[in-house]
């Protein structure tokens, strides 16, 4: 991987104007991608013949622009037509010629791009004096005219874009150019809202100063420190011993250092256009991307792809082959996804007694490490960070071994941690947060999220520089959804337990119910199969009895009893048969209702009610309409009922059983004058197993299914029964419509 | 008639005998299909059990080329036997309702179901209506 990096680098330093095109759309469609305000190209690779002096593009029509250079000028002699500019010398008393000699220049010229399409050109040009670049101090407020100048002729033609880039080569802050700059800054931002100013050094004596300038935003300065101390990506790319190895670098490769900068939300960021390859090698390398950077990456790949796709070739093979290599790269990975493969590990690490996740940073290098122990209470995290830090610390101490990894510049996280004074750089180089779970009451520790690092050989910098605010705002966000992850899983892990649990327990309710219902299956039969032969015996002793002329009413009430007691036994059998099966399976029958299924129900509960004193009467309104039925179940549901009735029905009253008519068809109502029922029961009563409160307040025992059974019986024929009074009479109405006719 | 508990079938047979009717029972079912070929002439009606344990009735039923399923019902099997061979007017007696098998049985114009406990003069309509369908 290491050569591929090095082949590739040696390719970018050697883009040309081409290849600065392909990254100029590449950089656009990132800056689309990351809401970045800007993102822009710079290659301080000057033109031929060019001096490095000052060098502004602006684009504007050819009348415009040659108005904006004869105010440059001050005149037009040897301007010519601005197609075919050439080199024009300032007039004297001319801006530029009062820059030449404000400046000390020798002289100053315009000068056409070479190969440039018309429209597009450079301009203004100076030879140094003397052939040297400014060895001395710089007149601030004098430098600062000609910048507002050009600025002017930018508003003045309406330009879109003006750009300036200054290059000086000075022997660094002692010359006075950090006042010069700050105040070519001042001047710009007071004559033209800037949009973005970004300022890189890449070597200690030669500082590159960019300054993009658009109208309409305000302006923002942004000093050199500024871009070092407070920008995470330039914190490892570009401080420290690299800024200057970059600068060497850029020197063996002829001072030629393509320079990346980007500006996301109102912050700078600036990195060598090698080290930014880098990073896509780095993905490459690792297969992983984090923290942030990951859809920059992605962006990069989908602009280079874009670009390919739109018929882009490069005349130069190499570019083409970079373009191609890049494009090929599979990206799969996205920031969610490794987040949630880091919460995964460590999810699956949670049950352990300790563990640990490792985050990768975008370069792919930082790695972290989450220590997590379980068992902590939440009286251990009240007792603050320090003492978690401490012992996680300790934990990593007594194992050495798991911390691997290093920074890039040299940097190495935590390889050792003995020795004599580790305990105390430790104590700055750990980050632990704790994992809080908010969610219950009291809360709880989870774990701790915590890294640690340490430096690679001889560097003796303080830890907490690698890990400042940044480093650990990224911590807490992480440990925020960490701890909600992880309290997530475990109401996650307890929810499976009841789920499985029950599944358990439906299993064996279910196991229990098909044994109960094979059981009952069998007792059905069983208790069925013996009452045929008694009541066969009964009706063989009958007619014999009658034969004979033996058979006198006792005799005849005698066997009739024994015949409804037997039928009843069949009603409470195939009941509970019932409770047992799905759906009553019907036999359906045609007949007639009052003749096959009233009569014989009434005939047989008839000395029932007089024994208590109570009669049945059957009024019939209407004729019932013949229609088809289950006999048997038919004639259970007016048992049922009738039976209810002569419990519940005063001594010496009377139960009707009424075929009738409502407003849906023809109906049979059943009433009693009895205990009734009370009010708000009027559909409960119907349920399985409920007596009412008053019936049981009398001791009229029952088990509660017998309205229950008669309800399921009626619905299966698609029937309705409803309470249609609660006393006086307490009223059941049967409606048939719906039924089988 | 065909019932696996010949006792409790006996209490019908005197009712059956006291109408008028003449009433032979079969207690194992494969016996069905010998006593078919010798009597078949002499029988109006058959009274089968749906629920008995078949024994070899399947062996035998497909040992006369019926081919049939020995996980039927027996009063089933016996039914689709005496319906190929004899034509002979059946009915079905039975704790068991199954949807199904009331079903199958509603739809057969030679048998009629009746489900335990009937009285004996359900069983001797059923046996005249079945009689009757026959004779229409």
């Amino acid at each position: 991987m290491a050569g591929m990096n090095q082949a590739l680098r040696s390719r970018l330093l050697d883009f040309d104007l081409e290849s600065m095109l392909v990254l100029d759309h590449i950089l656009s469609t990132v800056a689309e991608h990351i809401d970045a305000s800007a993102l822009y190209f710079v290659h301080d690779k000057p033109c031929d013949g060019l001096p490095p002096f000052i060098r502004a593009t602006a684009e504007f029509d050819d009348a415009r622009a040659k108005e904006a250079l004869v105010a440059l000028l001050g005149s037009e002699n040897g301007l010519g037509p601005i197609d075919q500019l050439q080199r024009c010398r300032p007039a004297n008393g001319s801006p530029l010629a009062a820059f030449c000699e404000q400046v000390g220049a020798q002289e100053a010229m315009v000068i056409p791009i070479p190969g440039a399409k018309p429209g597009e050109w450079f301009f203004a040009a100076t030879r140094p004096k003397k052939g040297k670049y400014w060895r001395s101090g710089l007149d601030v407020h004098k430098n600062a005219d000609v910048v507002r100048l050009l600025i002017e002729i930018a508003q003045k033609q309406e330009a879109e874009q003006l750009r300036i880039q200054l290059e000086t080569r000075s022997s660094g802050a002692k010359d006075g150019s950090d006042n010069f700059y700050s105040a070519i800054l001042d001047n710009i931002h007071g004559a033209l809202g800037i949009e973005r100013i970004l300022m890189l050094s890449y070597e200690k004596r030669e500082r590159c100063f960019l300054l993009e300038a658009s109208s309409g935003i305000s302006a923002r300065k942004t000093p050199y420190t500024f871009l070092l101390e407070d920008n995470p990506l330039l914190d490892t790319l570009l401080t420290g011993e690299e800024e200057w190895q970059i600068g060497a670098h850029a020197q063996e490769e002829n001072g030629i250092t393509p320079v990346l900068a980007v500006q996301i939300e109102n912050r700078q960021f600036g990195l060598a256009t090698d080290r930014f390859f880098n990073v896509i090698l780095l993905f490459l390398e690792r297969g992983s991307t984090a923290l942030w950077g990951e859809s920059s990456i992605r962006a990069i790949i989908a602009a280079v792809r874009s670009l390919l796709s739109q018929g882009f070739r490069a005349r130069d093979a190499r570019v083409s082959s970079t373009l191609e290599e890049i494009a090929a790269i599979e990206c799969t990975n996205s920031l969610q996804q490794d987040l949630h493969k880091a919460l995964d590990t460590t999810l699956n690490l949670i049950p352990a007694e300790r563990g640990r996740i490792l985050l990768f940073d975008e370069i792919g290098d930082l790695q972290t490490i989450a220590t997590i122990p379980t068992g902590e209470t939440s009286a251990q995290v009240e007792g603050g960070w320090g003492s978690l830090a401490e012992d996680a610390v300790a934990q990593a101490q007594s194992d050495q071994d798991t911390y691997i990894g290093h920074f890039p510049k040299g940097a190495r996280l935590c390889t050792l941690l003995s020795g004599a004074d580790s305990r105390s750089r430790a104590k700055d180089s750990a980050i632990t947060i704790p994992l809080i779970d908010t969610w219950k009451e009291p809360t709880r520790l989870l774990g701790i999220l915590q890294l640690v690092g340490r430096l690679k050989g001889d560097h003796d910098r303080p830890y907490l520089w690698f890990f400042g605010d940044t480093d650990k705002g990224v911590l807490e966000r992480i440990s925020r959804v960490l701890s909600g992850q992880i309290a997530r899983f475990r109401l996650d892990e307890e929810l499976v337990r009841a789920l499985q649990q029950l599944d358990s327990a439906t299993e064996v309710a279910n196991e229990r119910r098909t044994a109960l219902n094979n059981w009952l299956s069998v007792l059905h039969h069983q208790l069925l199969s013996p009452i045929e032969p008694v009541i066969h015996r009964m009706e063989y002793f009958r007619s014999l009895l009658k034969h004979k002329g033996m058979l006198n009413e006792h005799i005849e009430h005698c066997i009739s009893d024994i015949l409804g007691e037997m039928e009843g036994l069949t009603f409470t059998i195939e009941g509970a048969n019932l409770l047992a099966s799905a759906e009553p399976d019907l036999h359906l029958e045609h007949g007639n209702l009052v003749r096959d299924v009233i009569h014989p129900v009434l005939h047989m509960l008839i000395r029932k009610a007089r024994a208590r004193g109570i009669r049945l009467d059957l009024i019939p309104r209407i004729s019932l309409p013949d229609m088809g039925f289950d006999r048997q179940y038919a004639k259970q549901v007016v048992h049922n009922l009738l039976l209810n009735a002569i419990k519940y029905a005063h001594h010496g009253s009377t139960i009707n059983v009424i075929t009738d008519r409502d407003d849906y068809g023809p109906v049979l109502r059943v009433q009693n004058w009895g205990i009734g029922v009370p009010s708000g029961w009027e559909e409960t009563i119907f349920d399985r197993g409920v007596s009412a409160p008053n019936a049981e307040a009398i001791k009229v025992t029952g088990a509660g299914l017998g309205l229950f059974i008669v309800r399921r019986i009626v619905e299966s024929h698609g029937w309705q029964i409803r309470l249609a009074s609660n006393a006086d009479p307490t009223e059941f109405v049967i409606g048939f419509q719906g039924g089988q006719e | 008639m065909c019932d696996d508990e010949k006792r409790r079938v006996e209490p019908l047979i005197d009712v059956l005998n006291l109408l008028g009717y003449e009433a032979t029972v079969l207690d194992n079912p494969s016996d069905v299909p010998t006593f078919l070929d010798e009597h078949h002439d002499e029988i109006d009606v058959i009274l089968l059990d749906l629920h008995m344990p078949n024994g070899t009735l399947a062996t035998e039923l497909n040992a006369r080329g019926f081919e049939c399923d020995a996980r039927e019902e027996t009063g089933i099997l016996l039914y689709g036997y005496v319906k190929k061979t004899y034509h002979l007017p059946v009915v079905v007696h039975s704790v068991l309702r199954g949807r199904q098998v009331m079903e199958y049985f509603q739809n057969e114009k030679g048998v009629e179901f009746l489900s335990k406990p009937a009285s004996s003069d359900k069983i001797v309509e059923a046996i005249e209506r079945v009689i009757g369908r026959r004779n229409e």
